[in-house]
């Protein structure tokens, strides 16, 4: 599925399938465009730097591993390294029993893409249209959302956590989810031109 | 699209993986026979995963870079190296859920892994007591005969090893392809199935295509034989052609016969579409058709 740049995305493909051949340099073209975004996520989700990082080399490790199993005609390689990352992170954050989680400075510093200036065009544009999205969408949809994305949490936590109707939250978040799908995609037909 | 309704909810809670239990299992046994919904799952996570935008990226420490790159060059390339290794990261689960995707986050406990077990004779704890002259001797021997043993016995252990890393690494290709064949017989199968017969254009006049798709899930299957070789730094790209905007489909190279295949996805907006054609691009495609077109057809 095509997103704002599908020439980006099937670039990045390639360089999957590079990896999965042995390909150590295009493994380290992968970190190098995946790897801000990918901590940033661990950062937020894990709340520790140290984990973070712990984290970060086992998702690398694993996109190492499992370079064959990725399908382009499934999905774009953005989706399938956050799922994995995510998937990591809240397995990292359940095992550990109880935590001092102090929401460290490491989770609110800005960006310092390492990638080419083509690369943090899009993936600027991407995360302004993804942001512009979500700020469109009612307050109430977004904390379902982010609790569900972030903390991992299950339908009923989250509506413990808002204080909601289970069917109230599990409706928002629905809700939220189609609303991205639209915007993904009127971004993807408007990536497509004239012949 | 009206099925797909049906389970929506479930779907798009699933893509956020706070679907649980009964409901859970009832969708993994549900998308087991389902190729549409399998699809719409596929899209809907992609749609979630927009989420870690909300993240803000941060650059990892320079030391992690060359860790990572370390520990890969000691690793085979896309193997399952170790059952154990994939059992832990929960490829069974994702199975479960007959999705493939990534797998859902289950609670384990760290387990450090067993260690090898290596025959190790000779070690301490085996010294004679008292040693006789002709006893000495022999019990040495004896000693030598089975460090022999024990060495031979450790390497035939590290081909096993070997041998077992490189059936993991097939299994897991296995995977991979019986994932795949399953779904071209989907798309080939599926009632609403369209095929579109592409002809070679004056640049490749002996080339031809078909393009098998199915709408309902937009999983596309294209054909190509008769293509000239691809050129180094360029491939060839599908394009879907609706309301006369082509819109980007995916690359392709061919093989030493000018013949080639491509699993694709149509875009959600390509679906009725009227026209396909096949143009040479650089490698990394592009977003509009910029080279020649060596392959123009109708659907049928």
């Amino acid at each position: 599925m095509a997103f704002i740049s599908p020439q980006s995305d099937s670039a990045d493909a390639e360089l999957v399938r590079a990896a999965a051949r042995g390909d150590e340099t295009a493994f380290a073209a992968l970190y190098d465009r995946y790897s801000p975004i990918l901590f940033g996520l661990l950062l937020r989700i894990l709340r520790s730097r140290p984990e973070a990082e712990d984290v970060l080399q086992e998702v690398f490790v694993q996109v190492w591993q499992r370079a064959a199993s990725f399908d382009e005609a499934r999905g774009r390689p953005f989706t399938w390294l956050v799922m994995m990352a995510r998937s990591r992170a809240l397995d990292r954050l359940r095992a550990v029993e109880s935590r001092e989680r102090t929401a460290t400075a490491a989770a609110r510093e800005e960006a310092e893409e390492v990638s080419d200036a083509a690369r943090d065009a899009e993936r600027a544009e991407e995360r302004e249209a993804v942001r512009g999205a979500l700020a469109q969408i009612p307050e109430a949809q977004q904390r379902a959302l982010l609790l569900a994305y972030f903390e991992g949490l299950s339908q009923s936590e989250i509506a413990a956590r808002l204080g909601e109707p289970l069917g109230t939250v599990k409706t928002r978040m629905r809700a939220g989810v189609m609303k991205l799908r639209e915007l993904m995609r009127r971004k993807a037909e408007a990536a497509g031109t004239n012949f | 699209m009206q099925h797909e309704d049906e389970y929506r909810e479930a779907l798009t809670l699933e893509a956020l993986d706070t679907l649980g239990g009964e409901e859970r299992r009832a969708l993994g046994a549900h998308l087991s026979g389902c190729a549409a919904c399998r699809a719409e799952l596929d899209e809907l996570r992609e749609a979630a995963a927009l989420l870690a935008h909300e993240a803000a990226a941060v650059s990892p420490p320079a030391a992690l870079r060359a860790r990572v790159l370390e520990r890969v060059k000691a690793l085979p390339a896309a193997a399952g190296a170790d059952k154990e290794a994939a059992a832990e990261d929960g490829t069974e689960a994702a199975e479960e859920l007959a999705a493939g995707g990534a797998a859902r986050p289950t609670v384990r406990p760290f387990r450090p892994r067993a260690p090898g077990r290596t025959a190790a004779v000779g070690s301490a704890g085996w010294l004679p007591t008292r040693a006789f002259a002709f006893g000495a001797v022999a019990a040495s021997l004896v000693i030598t005969a089975l460090a022999v043993v024990a060495a031979l016995l450790w390497r035939q252990n590290q081909e096993l090893r070997g041998q077992l890393a490189q059936l993991s690494e097939i299994q897991e290709t296995w995977r991979a392809e019986m994932a795949r064949e399953r779904e071209v017989s989907d798309i080939l199968s599926a009632p609403g199935a369209r095929v579109a017969h592409l002809k070679g254009t004056q640049a490749a006049d002996r080339a031809r295509a078909s393009l098998v798709y199915d709408p309902a899930t937009g999983r596309a299957l294209l054909l190509a034989n008769g293509l000239p070789l691809t050129p180094e730094g360029k491939a060839y790209q599908l394009w879907y052609v609706a309301a006369g905007k082509p819109l980007p489909g995916g690359l392709f190279k061919t093989d030493d016969a000018g013949r080639a295949s491509l699993r694709d996805r149509v875009p959600a907006e390509g679906r009725d579409a009227s026209l396909f054609a096949v143009t040479l691009e650089p490698a990394a495609g592009a977003t509009a058709p910029t080279g020649d077109k060596f392959l123009i057809g109708p659907p049928s």
